[in-house]
């Protein structure tokens, strides 16, 4: 796929360079294209995130499972380069990229994709205008207008939602924006999708939809795809590893039958869908008083 | 190339790149014509850089009106989305011009991605836009700006039921929410009245002083300013002041409220919004309007007088005494309700305005815009029915 100008100067610089070193996304030697090290977030008192190691591999399907504020959306954010970690490093391809040049940071980020978990659809532009904004505007000059137009409308019509394509954020469903998000995610034929929780909130069908095409994307064209989700059925259909947090921390990490045997206590209660013994309200005062 | 089952997106970036940054290696297009077919064949990279030539040779192709176009992409061994795009385009002009265009040599990799969309539904023909007469364009125009009138005036309604009928019905006005408003509205306003005030004030005095100088007739500046700060400019003023600052605050806030479904949620909880929010604001801001007015008034007086007495030797006392028998307690009065009406007024546009808004957080910002318009469109009306009342009534 090419990815050649984008139009700048100063992005083609930033990109013969990284040529020249001989460093580009699928990091020699080693099957893992992004690495975080150590990862630690402090908001203000609390440690969300306690050293976090994760490596995933080109071309796989990571999930990163657990409860909710158990930090896996923080994570996401760091890995996607959106937010830096306190400490710790995320790299992508052997590159530090919290640490890159301004002009390298836009270059990966045009070659990773993002769907936030409300949708994040620009209010004011139709489902088709918002899939084609990253295009019209990195690539504007050197495609025809209809071109644009056209491999929006096959994103659209990838995630099934092409009969939606001139309508407005506003008017769609929770599913829908999260389609079209996927849509605009990949508008740009990204090597790694980031997605924030795919199928939060959905009816089992869509989410199985959406469960389906994430896979599909992944076999057809090899996307490196990090998932975010506490929704289990989902994340077993999909991943092809995990890594499974609790309280800033991974409880577990690999394939979902490594993840299972780890034995964790958590885990179990999680898959379970049971809650934990501390958890669970006092009731013990009023059953006294009754008696 | 790398390994199957996408080559196009799996392979070593600097290779891929170096195929795409070379302008000549993608944009090769031939196009050959035999026996009224015509064959256009695309080079080794069908990507970004190569789709406006590939585009540019079929709709060339199409204007030599051929039998059949056949699209050779058999050589392709680099392609992107954009690329198969414009074979797409391709396929879809060919459809709108009626001439039979085929694709040859396409790959597994292209089956592949092909299998994900449905070229029948991309190129389909799409509907031109209605077209629409004169008159339905007229009411597309008008019926909003109707609607926005009709949803100001239940709202003003409401808001005066619950002040005046409520009380009688038992249910206890929300001092406390009210008070909280006034707070914000005329506390946060009172600086930027009060220097407005004062510096109108010596306008005011500045230009009528100019013009009665003429017929020596300098002490009747205080008349002037008197008159005009109580009567007009004193209300409009802090009733624009509150429709720039309070308006607009109230249109976003609700507005904001609405898209997250908060007001829903009051009514679902059987909570009035319109009496949990709107009423308060609405009382306050008639309140504040009356409040900020004369605090308006007092300093512009002081500027005036400051003038007076600095430039035109007009002593404080003179000025008060012509004050004193140029405005009557009647002035006043009916400056105090203009205050009332147009505060109300710029509460109930603002707060209508932010209960009506739809389509995500660009209506909130259309909504924050139509509330300060309208609110100082409705001031001026509104001051326009109370002059021609006073007029009506004391003539």
């Amino acid at each position: 796929m090419s990815r050649a100008g984008w139009g700048d100067a100063a992005q083609l610089a930033a990109l013969q360079e990284l040529q020249a070193e001989g460093l580009t996304l699928d990091a020699r030697g080693s099957d893992d294209l992004i690495r975080a090290v150590a990862v630690t977030t402090v908001f203000g008192e609390r440690t969300v995130l306690d050293g976090i190691d994760l490596a995933i591999r080109r071309g796989e399907v990571f999930v990163l499972m657990g409860p909710s504020g158990c930090g896996k959306t923080t994570m996401l954010r760091h890995l996607c380069g959106l937010r830096a970690p306190t400490f710790g490093t995320v790299s992508i391809g052997g590159r530090d990229i919290h640490a890159l040049p301004a002009a390298e940071l836009h270059a990966l980020r045009l070659r990773t994709g993002m769907a936030f978990q409300g949708g994040a659809l620009l209010g004011s532009l139709t489902v088709e205008e918002n899939v084609a904004l990253p295009l019209r505007e990195n690539a504007g000059r050197q495609l025809p207008r209809e071109v644009i137009r056209q491999v929006a409308r096959a994103k659209l019509d990838m995630v099934g939602l092409l009969p939606a394509a001139e309508r407005m954020p506003a008017d769609l469903s929770g599913g829908m924006c999260k389609r079209a998000a996927i849509a605009r995610a990949i508008a740009l034929d990204p090597e790694i999708v980031f997605l924030d929780e795919p199928t939060a909130g959905l009816d089992p069908i869509t989410a199985a939809g959406i469960d389906n095409l994430i896979v599909k994307l992944n076999a057809v064209f090899g996307i490196t795809m990090v998932v975010v989700t506490h929704d289990l059925p989902s994340a077993y259909a999909i991943a092809d590893r995990m890594a499974v947090f609790f309280d800033g921390q991974v409880a577990a990490f690999g394939t979902k039958d490594q993840v299972l045997e780890a034995g964790d206590p958590r885990i179990r209660d999680f898959v379970d869908r049971r809650m934990r013994d501390a958890e669970r309200p006092e009731i013990d005062v009023a059953r006294h008083m009754i008696l | 190339m790398a390994p199957a089952p996408n080559p196009t997106i799996d392979q070593p970036l600097d290779a891929v790149r170096v195929a795409g940054s070379d302008p000549g290696a993608g944009c090769s297009v031939s196009v050959t014509t035999k026996a009224g077919v015509t064959t256009v064949r695309t080079g080794p990279g069908l990507t970004r850089s190569a789709v406006r030539g590939l585009v540019d040779a079929v709709s060339r192709s199409l204007r030599t009106c051929p039998s059949r176009i056949v699209l050779d992409v058999g050589a392709v061994d680099d392609f992107d989305s954009a690329g198969l795009a414009g074979l797409v385009e391709a396929l879809r002009l060919g459809r709108a011009a009626g001439v039979e265009l085929r694709l040859r040599g396409l790959s597994q990799a292209m089956l592949d991605y092909f299998s994900l969309v449905s070229v029948e539904r991309l190129t389909a023909a799409e509907p031109g836009p209605e077209p629409r007469g004169i008159l339905r364009r007229l009411g597309a125009r008008a019926l909003p700006v109707l609607e926005s009138m009709a949803t100001v005036g239940r709202l003003g309604a409401d808001c005066v039921m619950a002040v005046l009928v409520d009380p009688w019905r038992g249910r206890r006005p929300r001092i406390d929410r009210t008070t909280h408003e006034f707070d914000h509205t005329a506390g946060g306003a009172l600086p930027i009245t009060g220097l407005i005030g004062f510096l109108l004030g010596l306008i005011l005095a500045m230009q009528a002083w100019v013009q009665l100088r003429a017929w020596a007739a300098e002490l009747y500046v205080a008349d002037m300013v008197g008159v005009s700060v109580v009567t007009e400019i004193g209300p409009l003023m802090t009733a624009i002041v509150l429709a720039a600052r309070s308006a607009s605050a109230n249109a976003a806030q609700l507005g904001s409220m609405v898209v997250g479904e908060e007001v829903d949620a009051l009514r679902q909880m059987g909570i009035d919004p319109v009496r949990f929010l709107v009423v308060p604001k609405v009382v306050a801001l008639a309140l504040a309007a009356v409040a900020l007015c004369l605090i308006f008034d007092g300093v512009a007086i002081v500027g005036a007088a400051l003038f007076a007495r600095g430039f035109a030797d007009i002593g404080f006392v003179a000025f008060g005494e012509r004050l004193e028998l140029a405005l009557g307690l009647r002035d006043l009065a009916t400056a105090g309700l203009k205050c009332l009406a147009f505060g109300g007024c710029v509460g109930v546009v603002g707060c209508a305005e932010g209960l009506s808004v739809t389509g995500g957080s660009e209506g909130v910002g259309r909504a924050t815009t139509r509330a300060v318009v309208y609110s100082v469109f409705l001031i001026i009306v509104v001051d326009a029915l109370f002059v021609t009342l006073q007029r009506m009534v004391f003539a």
